[in-house]
């Protein structure tokens, strides 16, 4: 058993790569290095001499690696694969969750694929907590803009709120629109009109 | 609207010559041919090989050198790939930072006026030839990926004006959106790039450009269109309807009353989402080489269409193997017929448009002889 795995990844995004990194040292791989940014990334390379390299998907950078392991000769190289090539449900998997990795030929695959499935899973964890985030300041924006509509529709029309709400929600449907949409309309039209 | 058309996912990486790609979607060619144009914007060539490998893509706009490295694996996740049309010759250029070009003038004198190969690259001979006299670092120049004529074209120069591009400068890839970044950071003196990337550096006073590689070969293919071989042989009607939707793109494109409109759909933010008079440089071949210089018209800078530009030729490929074994790409021996047969496939362009009869264009580089 090997534990002596060094592996680095490359990923511009501070809080996914803290995500990913504690996870792969709690799997008991401690050899892990992050590179942020891509400055002198050969030099950086040459001195780390990984096994592993996680590398975003959309990272442009892959192209510098490439050059990298295309023509040296002094270092061990690692080709870019997905995993294990015949294993087609892993790379979709992968590419879906924006990972590529570069391996040093002649390394397990299944030591690789432990790694490469920790990093699609952690990938995959910090887009749903991305996703979750965005989507709970959305509702919160919405829910000003409801907030603010009904304030108007109550003062215009010396209606309560309840009765405004329902307004809101049959126009709505009305118009096949959500009701943070109408609320919208509302509020331009209010500031616009004075 | 989109309804009996099939989809073909092709990928493209946001340089000028997307531009027939852009066209054949936007004008419509594609439907006209039942095919759904999905064109899919990617950050880096390794990205293109490995979509197109895994079958995420079913082909791309693809560097001249790329179907080639596949076809011969000189690449990881290479596929079979048949490239069959040209998207685009030359039209990149090389730009040097205004530091490494004002020590280029001290040697040459005047470089701009003339733009001549011979005299810039002996003017950069003595720069180097300097440095190493007085102790001072390698220049290090940038190009965009191993299987590019960028790479090939800016080694060819070199090497025709007695610098060894693998002793006496540091030779690097970088992408082409960081190459301005890199230059102004003093990080890299000079790189070769596609536009809209050296008028870019220019109009931001990052740099000077000192050559085209239209100079070194005009007729040097550029881009490719490049596809799965297995997708081919499975959808011959719709391959064929997308083969005659680009040509209808570049007939279209190679009228210059449609340079601006070319220029307007290529500023789009799906596409380059850059000024569209920057990208009308490149496809005028009116090009600013200085900032507050006035533009100067540079012949062949780039040719998205017009006098056979599409058709591919196995000679051309054979210049490209020839490079890829000059600069240890590749060793003998490997199956040049077989790879040429796909990666530059003027049968079967032949076979759905036709062949122009016309004089064999054969190479002619910019000779020292």
């Amino acid at each position: 058993m090997e534990t002596d795995l060094k592996i680095l990844l490359i990923d511009e995004n501070e809080a996914r790569a803290a995500i990913l990194f504690e996870g792969l040292r709690a799997s008991g791989l401690d050899c892990v290095e992050w590179l942020k940014d891509t400055k002198n990334l050969s030099e950086r390379i040459f001195a780390l001499d990984p096994d592993v390299i996680l590398v975003d998907l959309e990272n442009p950078n892959r192209d510098v690696l490439e050059q990298m392991f295309q023509v040296s000769r002094e270092v061990k190289r690692p080709i870019a694969m997905f995993v294990d090539q015949s294993d087609s449900q892993s790379i979709h998997q992968a590419i879906e969750a924006g990972v590529s990795a570069y391996i040093v030929d002649g390394l397990k695959s299944e030591r690789v694929k432990s790694i490469v499935d920790m990093t699609v899973s952690r990938f995959n964890a910090f887009a749903k907590l991305h996703r979750e985030l965005a989507e709970a300041k959305t509702a919160l924006q919405d829910r000003k803009i409801i907030d603010k509509a009904k304030g108007i529709l109550m003062q215009q029309r010396d209606i309560g709120e309840a009765e405004a709400y329902a307004l809101l929600r049959k126009a709505a449907m009305n118009k096949g629109q959500k009701i943070s949409e109408i609320a919208s309309s509302i509020v331009t039209a209010s500031e616009l009109l004075g | 609207m989109t309804n009996n058309l099939q989809t073909v996912k092709i990928g493209f990486i946001p340089l000028v010559d997307c531009a027939l790609l852009a066209i054949t979607k936007e004008k419509g060619f594609g439907a006209e041919h039942g095919i759904d144009l999905d064109l899919h914007k990617e950050v880096s060539w390794a990205n293109i090989r490995d979509k197109v490998y895994l079958g995420y893509l079913d082909g791309a706009q693809m560097l001249a050198g790329m179907p080639l490295a596949a076809n011969l694996s000189l690449m990881p996740n290479s596929s079979d790939i048949i490239a069959p049309f040209v998207l685009g010759r030359n039209g990149n250029a090389i730009t040097v930072s205004h530091a490494l070009y004002e020590e280029m003038v001290a040697e040459g004198g005047e470089l701009l006026d003339e733009l001549d190969l011979v005299k810039t690259g002996a003017a950069l001979k003595a720069v180097i030839e300097k440095r190493k006299q007085t102790g001072k670092s390698r220049l290090r120049f940038a190009m965009v990926f191993p299987f590019s004529c960028h790479n090939y074209h800016l080694r060819y120069w070199m090497a025709a004006c007695g610098i060894d591009p693998d002793v006496d400068v540091h030779l690097e890839v970088i992408p082409p959106a960081f190459m301005d970044e890199n230059l102004e950071q003093g990080y890299i003196d000079g790189f070769c790039v596609g536009e809209p990337w050296n008028s870019l550096a220019v109009a931001q006073d990052l740099g000077v450009i000192i050559a085209s590689t239209a100079q070194i070969w005009s007729q040097s293919p550029e881009k490719l269109l490049g596809m799965r071989k297995d997708w081919v042989e499975r959808n011959s009607a719709l391959f064929t309807g997308l083969m005659k939707a680009l040509a209808q793109a570049a007939n279209w494109a190679a009228e210059t009353s449609h340079q601006e409109e070319i220029a307007e759909i290529l500023s789009e933010h799906q596409y380059l989402d850059v000024p569209a008079e920057i990208i009308l440089k490149a496809l005028s071949g009116n090009l600013c080489l200085k900032k507050g210089n006035a533009p100067v018209f540079i012949k062949d800078f780039m040719a998205l269409a017009g006098q056979g530009a599409n058709c591919p030729h196995p000679q051309e490929g054979v210049w490209i193997l020839q490079q890829m074994e000059r600069w240890k790409q590749i060793k003998p021996p490997f199956d040049a017929q077989l790879a040429l047969e796909s990666a530059f496939s003027r049968t079967l362009y032949g076979e759905v448009l036709g062949l122009e009869e016309g004089e064999e264009q054969g190479l002619r580089l910019f000779d020292f002889a």
